[in-house]
Formats: structure tokens, sequence, C-alpha cells
């Protein structure tokens, strides 16, 4: 095969991250606030509040790729408060 | 990296398209769609408006495009065959009640190419149009179901019972159900090998039920007619355990796997269930060279379930002494007529009532 294939992964990862940079740039706040639901549901799993198999299905792929990298969403999930860094990080991750 | 030659490809292969007959008026609304979407992205990249960053998501949204516009060149008029896309319509929306979703065929001149193309699913699409709304670029209304069957067999009933195996896989990436399955089985869900092949099975597993659900064990029977090895792979189980499965789902039996699958399912409000009407197919018309007189969509689904025990039916004597060739001939076409006559009785209904 001439291409590799994308992966789940790469397919969203690149549109996951210029969302973010369009959030930094305050450009799109309904955007913003799908995404902060997804941190916000991606917080529950980690703090054990929700299971994972029911995070909602429209931002099913992000919120799970928060969750495997719950170190982005700081080191006291109960104390967790989204600002500009927090998309910043979370894109550098998804870059990773 | 650079969207010209991307652009050149996409804009040729649109001004070959552009005479296309489409078979709806939903197939021809996309295509101008995604023209004017394809026109805007092509300005910005002449304008040199398009940073280096976001040209990855212009890419992957050109590419999108471009695998769409494959898609509708086969959705033409005379190309996919009305009958077995109406009948998997209706499934889909026990499914997703979403008029925005069309049902596209790719003809491949592979013998064995049967399956979904997993891309996109909504969390996808709707992203893309996020990102194209914060570029006020208007958005994509449609989305297409992808789905590829071999040219050989796109008018051939018994065969196309593996589409409805194929709306399975969509139905399962849409909801992310085996995945779900996955995380509640095993919360932590590390990519280990093992882990891996279960998630691969899970998902054949539920595409067969999902067929099942709709056309009794016709799949199973096609399944077992393509089989050469029993053998388990990474990406599907053994033949065997694919039937042994679906056998006893149609059965009513408990089994674990349908157990855990609408455990999930029930969280998004929907089930895996019996969705047949069964008919004895004894008493077929097709015995006496007629169509089929079919009353419900139960009933329609179940068509291809009499198809297939006719054809391995070689005792009754109504096609004994018929050469096998026109057996399969005239099974298709009677089936082909017996779905036409249904939806076309029902559209008048419809506009009688």
């Amino acid at each position: 095969m001439y291409l590799t294939k994308l992966d789940n992964n790469q397919t969203f990862t690149s549109i996951y991250r210029s969302l973010l940079t369009e959030i930094i740039a305050g450009n799109n706040d309904s955007v913003k606030d799908e995404i902060d639901q997804a941190i916000y549901e991606a917080i529950s799993v980690i703090l054990g509040e929700k299971e994972a198999y029911l995070i909602d299905n429209k931002h099913f792929y992000f919120t799970n790729f928060l969750i495997s990298h719950k170190d982005i969403l700081d080191s006291d999930p109960s104390n967790f408060s989204i600002t500009k860094e927090t998309y910043k990080d979370i894109a550098l991750a998804l870059n990773a | 990296m650079s969207l010209n030659l991307l652009i050149n490809q996409i804009e040729e292969q649109f001004s070959s398209s552009r005479s296309n007959v489409y078979s709806d008026k939903k197939r021809e609304k996309h295509f101008l769609n995604i023209y004017e979407v394809f026109s805007t992205i092509k300005e910005l990249s002449k304008s040199g408006s398009i940073s280096i960053p976001e040209l990855p998501t212009f890419k992957q949204i050109l590419q999108y495009i471009i695998s769409d516009l494959q898609y509708l060149d086969s959705s033409t008029l005379n190309v996919i065959p009305f009958e077995i896309v109406s009948c998997l319509e209706l499934a889909l929306k026990d499914w997703i009640d979403d008029d925005n979703l069309i049902l596209s065929t790719h003809l491949s001149n592979d013998y064995n190419d049967f399956y979904f193309l997993p891309n996109p699913n909504r969390e996808y699409f709707n992203k893309i149009n996020s990102f194209l709304s914060t570029k006020s670029i208007i958005k994509i209304s449609y989305r297409l179901i992808k789905i590829s069957l071999p040219k050989l067999l796109c008018r051939d009933y018994l065969s196309t019972v593996a589409l409805y195996h194929e709306l399975g896989h969509f139905i399962d990436f849409e909801y992310n159900i085996s995945n779900r399955v996955m995380l509640k089985k095993h919360p932590s869900f590390p990519p280990t090998p093992a882990l891996v092949q279960k998630f691969n099975h899970l998902q054949e597993y539920f595409a067969d039920l999902f067929a099942a659900q709709y056309i009794s064990d016709a799949s199973n029977q096609y399944l077992e007619d393509r089989m050469i090895a029993d053998i388990v792979s990474d990406s599907h189980p053994k033949t065997s355990e694919r039937i042994g499965v679906v056998a006893k789902f149609i059965n009513n039996e408990n089994l674990e796997i349908v157990n855990d699958f609408n455990e999930v399912l029930t969280s998004l409000g929907k089930q895996l269930k019996i969705r047949f009407e069964e008919k004895d197919s004894n008493t077929s018309n097709f015995y006496n060279f007629i169509p089929e007189v079919i009353e419900n969509d139960e009933q329609l689904h179940y068509i291809y379930k009499t198809g297939w025990s006719i054809w391995k039916n070689t005792v009754n004597p109504s096609f004994l002494g018929i050469p096998e060739r026109q057996k399969y001939q005239m099974l298709n076409n009677l089936i082909e007529k017996s779905i036409s006559s249904y939806f076309l009785l029902k559209n008048w209904n419809n506009i009688t009532k």
C-alpha cells in the first residue's frame, strides 16, 4: 500500500487541534461550549462520578482522548477549572 | 505542504461529474453543496488566506469532498439497485432519524469488496462543520453512508444480504457501540493485541446481529457459502462462531454478547431485537414463479431469507428440472419484483391517503 491509512486518532486530531486554535484566538463561542462540556465530562469520568461507556456521543472520541491523557487536566481534577492554558495543553497533547 | 494538487484533482472530478443524473434530489443537492464548499476553499487557498497550521484540516476536508464525489458517482440512475437501497434505508430509520443521511454505494471490481467506509461518523462530521463555520464557509448539510459492494454482485439479492451487515458497522461506528462495550468491560482498555482483537471481533458480531434482526440467518447462509477456511483472524472471529451467535440470537437464547450490546444500547435508547416477520417459505409464491405479496416492512426484510431458503431447497418440485442458472436468475428477478411492488404500493397508498 502506497499510503498509510489514517487511524481514528489521526483523523480526529487535526480537526480538534484546529478548533482549539480557534477557541484560543477567541473565534467561536459555540465550539468553546462543546469543548468545555467534553472536558467536564472527562473530569467526571476521571473522578469516578460517571462511567466511561456513558460518554456523550457528540464528543465521544475527544472525551476519551482526554481521559487517556488525564495528566493534561491538572493533578487535582476535583479543583479543576478551564483556562486558556487548558486548551493550549490539550492542543499540544493532540500534536504529540 | 500545499493544497494545489488536490484542488486541481477535485476540480477535474467535479467537471466530469457535472453531467451526472442522480437517483434523487438529495444527492443532487449534496453535489451542489460540496461544490460550494470546495469553491470557497479554493478561493481562500488562492488568496493565501490559509495558514500553515490550518493546512492539514483543509486537506482533510478536501479529501472528504473527493471521497463523497466518488461515492456520488456510483449513485447515479441505473447504477445502484433502488430495491436494496430502499430496504436498507428502512432499517436505517429504525436507528437514526436523520433525513440528511444518504446511503451511497461504491461499486468495486473486487469480488470480495463488501465493506463500510468508517469515516466520518457524526462527531467528525459535526466538527468539520464547526470548523467551516469558524471560517465563514457554508456547512455541509448531507452526510453519506459509504458502502462498497462488488460490481459483479450489485443485482444479486442473495449476496446483497451482506449490505445489512455493512449497515450494522455504520450504526456501530455512529454510536460507538462496540467501543462502549469495551469501555464497560475493560475500563482502562489498554490497546493490547488481545484486546484489539476482541474489539475487532465485537464489531463483527454487532454487524452480524444487526443484520440478523432484519433478515434472520440469511447473512449466515451467504457467509457459509463464501467460507473457504473456518479460521480466526485478528479482524474476524471464526465463521462457525459467528454463525452460532446469530443462530442463538434468532432462537431468542440468552447470550452474553447480546446482553452486553443491549446494556449499552439501552443507555442510547436502542435495542437489538428481532425485527422481521417470519413467513413459511414452503408456501412461497416464488414456487409458482410469481412475486411475494409483502404486507409490511418486517415481511419485506424477510424476503431475503425466503430467497435463500428457496435457493437452498433442492427437493421442492417447482424448480426441479430447471437449470440452476435459470433458477438463480428467476430468484433474483422474483426478489427484485417483490420488493419493487411493495414500495410501489406503499407509495401509492401514501399518496391516496
